[in-house]
């Protein structure tokens, strides 16, 4: 299995070269000897345009399926390890084969500013996100300041 | 279907389940604090003098062992061992030794010189009164005579070259029984007891080499080396009756002192190594010259064991003779003599070259996984062959990260700590060698020890403080025993049976409460848990632990200062109630709240706990280790071993609503074939290992599952109830033909798990007993359907052989018919049943439809048998072959069927199951066509026109290309580098 799954994470960074959506990142890691790791990549994801997220940039590790903020993003469905609480993300959920990494990430994007408040997995961002919008949003503008896209 | 679990977690099950046996079927041991010392002690340490010289701070890797280590190892004050091999390792030809005794006798040849021995001869003939002892100034294989004399070496106050040194403080044999509690400078609370009591349990000697032990054993009068220790201690006593002055001195001589009884000689030879290089450092062996090992390790030694400067000068000349002046060895005539100890000097160079290297990393990466060392690490980075220099590193190294944070009592936190580094030494002494996950796990065991003893120590602290509080529920009753985590303590091997914990129903309950006090509380709490996860199942049922419940009781005061002895002594106390053990023990209902060890239940001082989002189940699921699935094979047919699969081809019992109000109700199914007939063959696995299952295509196999339902839609075909996922909702139990079920939960095995009938159905009737624990006023949503599954099971040829294909015409016919737009159902093929009733949701108003034909797990090339489910909406394909192949489960030999849930389409998560599947006749004609025309590789996707037209579909880009491809491929083009900002 071990070869398909190269096989597929080889083509993903072939596609996602050719074609990705603009201000993502995602590349393989290098390890120590200079080879890229397929299995770990690095990404970023901008914030959307026009949402209290635009302008910053937010950086994410992905251990397939598994997608996690570095650090944790102050976010309703951002574990505190920085672990994304999305379905698609979720083996035993909504992840299927299909799925690309660039809609796995655009995925993540949307889910910055449409919070899903039935999965809710990190306490401080889901409580204000319930008790005071308005502090919540102006949280959320200084999460952007810290992590300006460039 | 846990047929995923990892072989790995299967191990570590069968290491538990095996320590558990090897614990001789003893009762379950259960290490705990005695209760009311702890209490006292703490109370005590608040008001107690100053008795001793203070640890200059808190945290240094201070000398080696602290007062605890003289108890050795309280934890095993009854004598109760968990394994054989810890067994006390004493030759029954040692005499007791009686400290009156030996000082009736001293000035008398007490201590003797030992004598090289005659290697033929064994060690224990040495040992009685019959050998050859040499007595002073006599003997000829000895040419020195001893230089030790009792009024000589007499300790003088004068003679202290530091007064103010950090002290081993291992206390004295004289000072046996004597409480003596001194106060921390750093931490007013912070206590040590000293409790003489002789070592009922000594840790085996580990590692050193079996042959030098053996020589030492032969060359050394083990006795009386014994001997001139204890006199030395009990000049010590004599001069200094506080037992203050010289603590330096009697911490190495302790140290010193279990090291000959453990036969430590790697040891033996590093204190006389140690000390030599103060006295004469010119004498040194060539292995440990300056030339060899640096100054650098010696004073990292020295971090651990105390400065030479701080002893005795006498006391350090006369460890610099120990076992024997060094000229003396060197110049035996015995070869074996001094090979044996040549061979111990090259095996402490080699640990002291490393120490200062692997030090700082070790200490920092403890620090930071607030876990000390294993023994393999010390062995592996410092070839640290003596079990009491691993002592007193793992003591250090663990006072470095409980300074880091409050507490008031770190000290005996350690104590516990070195109660599992003690079951580590023993499992390495018996050969274990653990993997780097398995030594992620001890760290994690040591850590989840560190976490309960800081919420334990909070808690007694609280405890104590509110003694004086009259309103104080738990006023004067003593404080709960500490209770090692069994999670930690079943990672170094000893099993601990769930007996002893405290059952919800005897926790403080409602009456003791003041209902004003705890309900909201309570509710408080639930309310916080259910804020940090609310989607998460949780056992609310089990109760919460009453934090500052107010309750006047009656008022005696804890006794201060009660018999040490009995105080802050860990014991290992066997399950059984009415042990001695147990008489101090309050009834459980009468005890302030604990905190648990257990990792369920919070206690009340815990903030809310995030929620794993993998649970490893080999931890949070231990009380359910009995129902992991069996290893599943497939049976050999002739010669070879079919690939099988299993999937889920029939329902028992129907998906049945749960009523949500009736408290009991019943189902009933038949089943007509004969069912043990065709039950898989089970062998029982080993003691602790997985039972295996043969599995052929005629097995069949039952499960319970239980799912949410629409109420509106319910369950119209097999494959909608298959695509719900299971779930067990908390309310509800479950009894199959008289017995009672036990669902694994999402809490600790990371999702719900279907309930395995196989072995209970029975041909015939079978009744399934559902009882709803729901009140008749409780309106929450509650719309739960259950079925009985039957897995059947087919090989891969017989699979394939039965897949459906839908003709290139009717494909077609229904492909143009879905661009046209729905019209009057014209003999629609069972491709798209679905697809084409009349829904909004799917009407498709495009006219043309763009068809995927990469297979979705590689991307990377075109189907060969293009299928799809027989619900799926999309016309796009996947490969059979490849499909089938990713059925299989992980990490898992090729012989293991399938796993059952595993079945749903890659493209949609529809209902894939292999009778399911459809072979799209169109699309194998598609697929011929581009072959023919040479156009395989290029081609990803297709656009089909209402008229059934198609043709290969362009790539369009939707963003931006990467810089990297771009500079890539004009290098390629032959251009010259182009400056580009990367952005990718």
């Amino acid at each position: 299995m071990a070869t398909l799954c190269t096989t597929r994470l080889t083509e993903e960074r072939k596609n996602w070269r050719k074609d990705h959506p603009f201000g993502f990142v995602a590349r393989p890691v290098k390890t120590a000897q200079g080879a890229l790791d397929l299995k770990k990549w690095d990404c970023a994801i901008p914030g959307k345009d026009r949402t209290i997220w635009e302008g910053g940039l937010f950086k994410l590790e992905m251990h397939f399926p598994d997608g996690k903020f570095v650090p944790a993003l102050f976010h309703p469905n951002v574990y505190p390890s920085g672990t994304v609480c999305l379905s698609i993300l979720n083996e035993e959920e909504g992840w299927r084969p299909a799925i690309t990494i660039k809609e796995l990430l655009v995925g993540i994007q949307m889910l910055l500013d449409e919070v899903n408040p039935d999965s809710p997995a990190q306490a401080d961002a889901y409580g204000l996100f319930k008790k005071d919008r308005q502090a919540y949003d102006k949280k959320i503008r200084q999460v952007v300041k810290e992590n300006p896209a460039p | 279907m846990s047929t995923n679990e990892s072989d790995q977690e299967a191990a570590l099950w069968e290491s538990m389940l095996t320590a558990a046996v090897a614990a001789d079927g003893r009762s379950a041991p259960m290490v705990d604090y005695e209760s009311p010392n702890i209490a006292q002690s703490i109370a005590a340490g608040a008001t107690a003098q100053v008795g001793r010289k203070s640890l200059e701070a808190q945290g240094l890797p201070s000398p080696a062992p602290s007062e605890g280590d003289s108890i050795q190892s309280p934890l095993f004050i009854d004598g109760s061992m968990p394994a054989p091999t810890a067994a006390p390792r004493r030759g029954p030809e040692r005499p007791r030794r009686d400290p009156i005794a030996a000082l009736s006798r001293s000035g008398s040849p007490t201590i003797r010189q030992i004598l090289p021995a005659d290697p033929a001869r064994d060690g224990p003939s040495h040992n009685n009164a019959h050998s050859r002892r040499v007595s002073s100034g006599s003997g000829p294989p000895v040419r020195n005579a001893p230089r030790l004399q009792t009024q000589a070496n007499a300790p003088s106050p004068l003679q202290r070259t530091q007064s103010h040194n950090l002290t081993p403080g291992a206390p004295s044999p004289a000072l046996s029984g004597r409480p003596t509690i001194f106060q921390h400078p750093s931490t007013a609370n912070a206590h040590y007891t000293t409790a003489g009591q002789p070592p009922v349990f000594v840790p085996p000697t580990l590692q050193s080499p079996l042959a030098a032990k053996k020589h030492f054993v032969q060359l050394f009068n083990i006795p009386a080396l014994l001997e001139q220790i204890d006199f030395r201690l009990h000049q010590l006593a004599l001069a200094d009756p506080d037992g203050t002055m010289y603590r330096s001195d009697q911490g190495r001589l302790n140290l010193l002192k279990q090291a000959v009884e453990l036969q430590d000689f790697f040891y033996v030879v590093l204190s006389q190594l140690f000390c030599l290089r103060t006295t004469s450092p010119l004498s040194l062996p060539q292995a440990v010259s300056h030339m060899v090992v640096r100054e650098n390790s010696w004073k990292q030694l020295e971090a651990l064991l105390c400065p030479n400067e701080s002893l005795l000068a006498s006391n350090v000349a006369w460890f610099a003779a120990f076992p024997s002046p060094i000229m003396t060895i060197y110049s035996s005539e015995h070869p074996a003599y001094k090979s044996a100890y040549e061979a111990q000097v090259r095996a402490v160079a080699e640990s002291l070259i490393k120490l200062p290297q692997q030090w700082q990393a070790m200490k920092e990466e403890s620090i930071e996984r607030e876990a000390p060392p294993l023994v393999q690490d010390m062995m592996e980075r410092l070839s640290l062959h003596s079990p009491i220099l691993q002592n007193t590193v793992f003591r250090a190294i663990a006072r470095f990260y409980f300074a880091r944070v409050e507490l008031s009592n770190s000290e005996d936190g350690i104590e516990t700590l070195m109660r599992l580094h003690q079951l580590d030494q023993a499992q390495y002494a018996q050969g274990t060698r653990r993997s780097p996950k398995q030594k992620s796990n001890a760290y994690l065991a040591y850590r989840l020890l560190f976490s309960t003893w800081k919420r334990y120590d909070a808690w007694a602290k609280r405890h104590t403080e509110r003694q004086n509080d009259p309103s104080y529920q738990f006023r004067g009753q003593p404080l709960l025993p500490f209770q090692i985590p069994a999670e930690s303590l079943a990672v170094f091997g000893l099993q601990v049976l769930p007996s002893q914990n405290t059952p919800p129903s005897q926790a403080p309950s409602g009456r003791d409460m003041a209902p004003g006090q705890a309900q909201p509380q309570q509710h408080q709490q639930y309310q916080q848990q259910q804020h940090a996860h609310p989607v998460q199942q949780r056992q609310v049922s089990m109760g919460v632990q009453p934090a500052n419940t107010t309750m006047p009781q009656q008022s005696h005061i804890a006794r201060p200062n009660a018999p040490a002895l009995a105080q802050q002594q860990v014991w290992l106390r066997p399950a059984m109630p009415g042990g001695p053990a147990h008489i101090t023990q309050p009834q459980p209902s009468a005890n302030p709240p604990l905190p648990r060890s257990s990792r369920l239940l919070p206690s009340a001082m815990d903030p809310a706990r995030p929620q794993p989002t993998h649970p490893d189940s080999t931890r949070s699921a231990l009380h359910q280790a009995h129902l992991r699935d069996p290893i599943l094979i497939a049976a050999k047919v002739g010669e070879e071993t079919p690939k099988l699969y299993r999937q889920v081809d029939y329902v028992c019992l129907t998906p049945t609503r749960i009523h949500r109000h009736r408290p009991t109700q019943s189902l009933t199914f038949t089943i007509d074939e004969d069912c043990s007939a065709t039950l898989p063959k089970q062998t029982p696995g080993g003691v602790g290992a997985l039972p295996r299952e043969m599995i052929t295509e005629t097995t069949k196999q039952y499960r319970l599952r239980c799912g949410r339902i629409d109420i509106d839609t319910g369950f119209p075909t097999l494959s909608s109830w298959l695509e719900t996922d299971n779930i067990w909702p908390d309310t509800v139990w479950f009894n199959f033909n008289g017995v009672p079920l036990d669902p694994r939960k999402k809490l600790q095995h990371g999702r719900y798990l279907a309930i395995d009938l196989t072995y209970l159905v029975r041909t015939g009737s079978n009744e399934l007993k559902i009882t709803v624990n729901r009140t008749s006023k409780d309106t929450s949503p509650f719309d739960y359907a259950v079925a009985v599954e039957r897995i059947g099971v087919s090989s891969h040829e017989t699979l394939v052989s039965k897949i459906r294909t839908i003709s290139e015409e009717d494909s077609l016919a229904t492909l143009k018919q879905s661009l046209t737009g729905p019209t009057t159902t014209t003999g629609t093929s069972d491709a798209a049943p679905a697809a084409a009733t009349d829904d909004d949701d799917i009407m498709l108003i495009s006219n043309s439809l763009t068809i995927k034909l990469l297979d979705p797990f590689s991307g990377t090339r075109i189907f060969d048998t293009p299928v799809r489910g027989a619900l799926c909406l999309h016309r796009d394909p996947f490969d059979l072959e490849v499909y089938l192949s990713t059925r299989e489960p992980r990490n898992r030999s090729l012989e293991t069927p399938s796993a059952v849930d595993t079945w749903r389409c890659p493209i949609c998560r529809k209902d894939a199951r292999p009778e399911m599947l459809v072979v799209d006749g169109w699309l194998v004609g598609v697929r011929r066509t581009l072959e023919g025309r040479g156009v395989m590789g290029g081609c990803r996707a297709i656009v089909v026109d209402a008229g059934g037209e198609w043709r290969v579909k362009a790539e369009e880009r939707e963003g931006v290309r990467s810089g990297s491809l771009e500079r890539e491929e004009r290098a390629k083009a032959g251009k010259g580098p182009v400056e580009v900002i990367e952005l990718d």
